[in-house]
């Protein structure tokens, strides 16, 4: 019973970014997983030294490509905490609209993503063409498909008009409607549950232990969601966490499928109660002072770290993403799989590799 | 997912068959810088406020140059200029083979 | 939970943040920069391991005792401890008192 080391990545069809994984395989069971990073890392935290705290919201943004506005909104709300500016409710409406459209677009790409990886192409391609819908709304209000720029300290750089309101309004049901045709095909069809379930059992009690957040730690039946913390208009808008208790990756793939009802859902009542005003407020001064800001993206839980000493250069600016929480409950469901399962448990914990590695 | 699948083959496709078809530009996007030089008076603040140092302003000559492979477009300088001579067109970035700056 | 550290001038200084039901809380230790040291908390929480190594690998701080020791290969960097050195000086910014659940200072390791 020899034991082999098979390196899986950093190139690998079924990979969104690049990680590197040892998988120490005796007879097609994974002993272990050693993963490695530092692939993307490009330094971004470093580069404060350098760039004044208002430019870097266009460093902060681009952090991540699929989660680029969530991160850009929560450096706002840690220097608008730590310089106490009290941004206006309309701005808050409209980061919270623009946040749920988000985190729509990105489950929708993970959807794809899983279907890629069990090796439905075609299921691939129909959620991606449903998540191109999301995307012209988003240019159409913002003005770019993936960073969108609109977050600035103090508020936001753009305003959606009740026309745009309305289209978006008929996009989304249209959106609605072909989302749950292709959640339908994942939560029913027996090849998907044939690959899915069962596969990356975590415990309630383990999921907790291990540190994890977002989706995987919701499947495993711990209700704990970030924005239930009340920050931008989610102090009116009330969220329930969806959770399933299987804690498999089925599981997984069922609380991302509802998840994006809930987020079509919020941004109709957020469009509802969207209040009258203006979108920013001046800045003038410094930033002194520490705060941790915390938001939910499509992955987890992110926490911001920001460290300002009166110059306009931020001391310190840490990020502490989702995926890199999740990295130990990846490493433990990975021994004792299936080789042909590697790709499903790497997605299952929705990879954001340049995330991680800033 | 049968069902899925049937109807979708019988219908068109949804992709437009670029550059056959001619590309929906959305209103409001972001896509080029467009200067107009007549209304430009060379004061400098969108060289100053744009975060990759894209522009290029010289006062005494006269001259407003753009790197257009470093301009993210993220719009700061149409934010800023005082004489409005600054605005984002919906086109993508034109393909170019070398590395110098537009100058105008 | 997580691992956060600044380099400062003469120290580094970590803060180890913990959450219960969205609670936050976080305990924070200065360690004299030159030859650094600290133990591991994988004991209590293995969930640790990538942060301790992003500790060691970025900014050459040892941590003995991390239960899944990568012994330097966890970051692959052109350059070795990148953000072992720094420009900023001395002190640390005062603690905003408004932020008074995200952090609270406590000292010895």
């Amino acid at each position: 019973m020899a034991r082999t080391i098979i390196p899986f990545g950093p190139q690998h069809p079924v990979l969104p970014e690049p990680v590197h994984l040892d998988l120490v395989v005796e007879d097609e069971v994974v002993i272990e997983a050693r993963p490695s990073i530092g692939f993307i890392h490009r330094g971004l935290e470093k580069l404060v030294e350098k760039k004044d705290f208002q430019e870097f919201v266009y460093v902060a943004e681009r952090v991540c490509g699929i989660c680029s506005f969530i991160h850009g909104q929560t450096y706002c709300q840690a220097i608008e905490e730590i310089m106490q500016i009290a941004v206006p409710p309309r701005a808050h409406y409209l980061r919270t609209v623009w946040g749920e459209l988000s985190r729509v677009h990105s489950h929708l790409l993970w959807l794809g993503l899983m279907a890629d990886g069990v090796g439905f192409e075609s299921l691939f391609m129909h959620s991606w063409r449903v998540r191109e819908s999301v995307l012209k709304i988003i240019e159409a209000t913002t003005g770019g498909r993936v960073i969108f720029g609109t977050c600035k300290i103090g508020g936001v750089r753009r305003d959606i008009t009740a026309d745009q309101f309305s289209e978006i309004r008929k996009q989304l049901d249209a959106i609605e409607k072909d989302t749950r045709e292709i959640t339908n095909v994942f939560l029913n069809d027996s090849s998907i549950k044939d690959r899915l379930v069962g596969v990356g059992v975590l415990s309630k009690q383990d999921a907790y232990d291990l540190g994890c957040v977002g989706p995987m730690l919701r499947a495993s039946g711990v209700a704990q969601d970030t924005r239930k913390l009340g920050y931008a208009a989610f102090k009116d808008l009330a969220v329930e966490p969806i959770t399933r208790t299987e804690g498999d990756s089925f599981a997984r793939c069922a609380v991302r499928c509802d998840e994006i009802f809930q987020s079509i859902d919020l941004i109709r009542r957020a469009i509802d109660k969207m209040p009258e005003g203006e979108i920013a407020v001046k800045v003038t001064g410094n930033p002194n002072g520490e705060f941790m800001a915390r938001t939910e993206q499509p992955r987890g839980e992110v926490v911001y770290h920001v460290q300002a000493n009166g110059t306009k250069n931020l001391q310190r600016f840490r990020v502490r993403t989702p995926t890199f929480a999740n990295l130990p409950a990846m490493v433990k469901t990975l021994q004792g799989c299936d080789l042909a399962d590697v790709p499903v448990l790497v997605l299952t914990i929705d990879p954001c590799i340049s995330c991680t590695e800033r | 997912m049968t069902k899925l699948a049937l109807r979708w083959a019988l219908t068109k496709p949804p992709t437009t068959r670029y550059p056959f078809e001619p590309r929906q530009a959305i209103e409001g996007s972001r896509g080029t810088l467009l200067f107009t030089r007549d209304t430009c008076v060379f004061c400098n603040v969108c060289a100053k406020k744009c975060p990759t140092g894209a522009i290029y302003v010289n006062r005494t000559e006269k001259k407003w140059g753009i790197d257009r492979l470093l301009c993210i477009t993220c719009g700061y300088c149409v934010d800023v200029c005082p004489k409005d001579s600054l605005a984002l067109g919906t086109d993508h970035a034109s393909v170019t083979v070398t590395k110098d700056r537009e100058m105008h | 939970m997580q691992i956060s550290a600044t380099r400062l001038a003469e120290q580094v200084q970590v803060t180890y943040s913990f959450d219960r039901e969205s609670h936050l809380a976080s305990v924070r230790l200065h360690v004299p920069a030159a030859d650094a040291k600290l133990p591991s908390i994988t004991g209590e929480f293995w969930c640790a391991f990538p942060y301790e190594n992003e500790l060691h690998d970025l900014f050459n701080v040892a941590v003995e005792g991390i239960a899944v020791d990568f012994k330097g290969k966890f970051y692959n960097t052109a350059v070795k401890f990148p953000f072992a050195t720094s420009k900023s000086p001395g002190a640390p910014a005062k603690s905003n008192p408004a932020t008074a659940p995200a952090a609270a200072p406590a000292a010895t390791p």
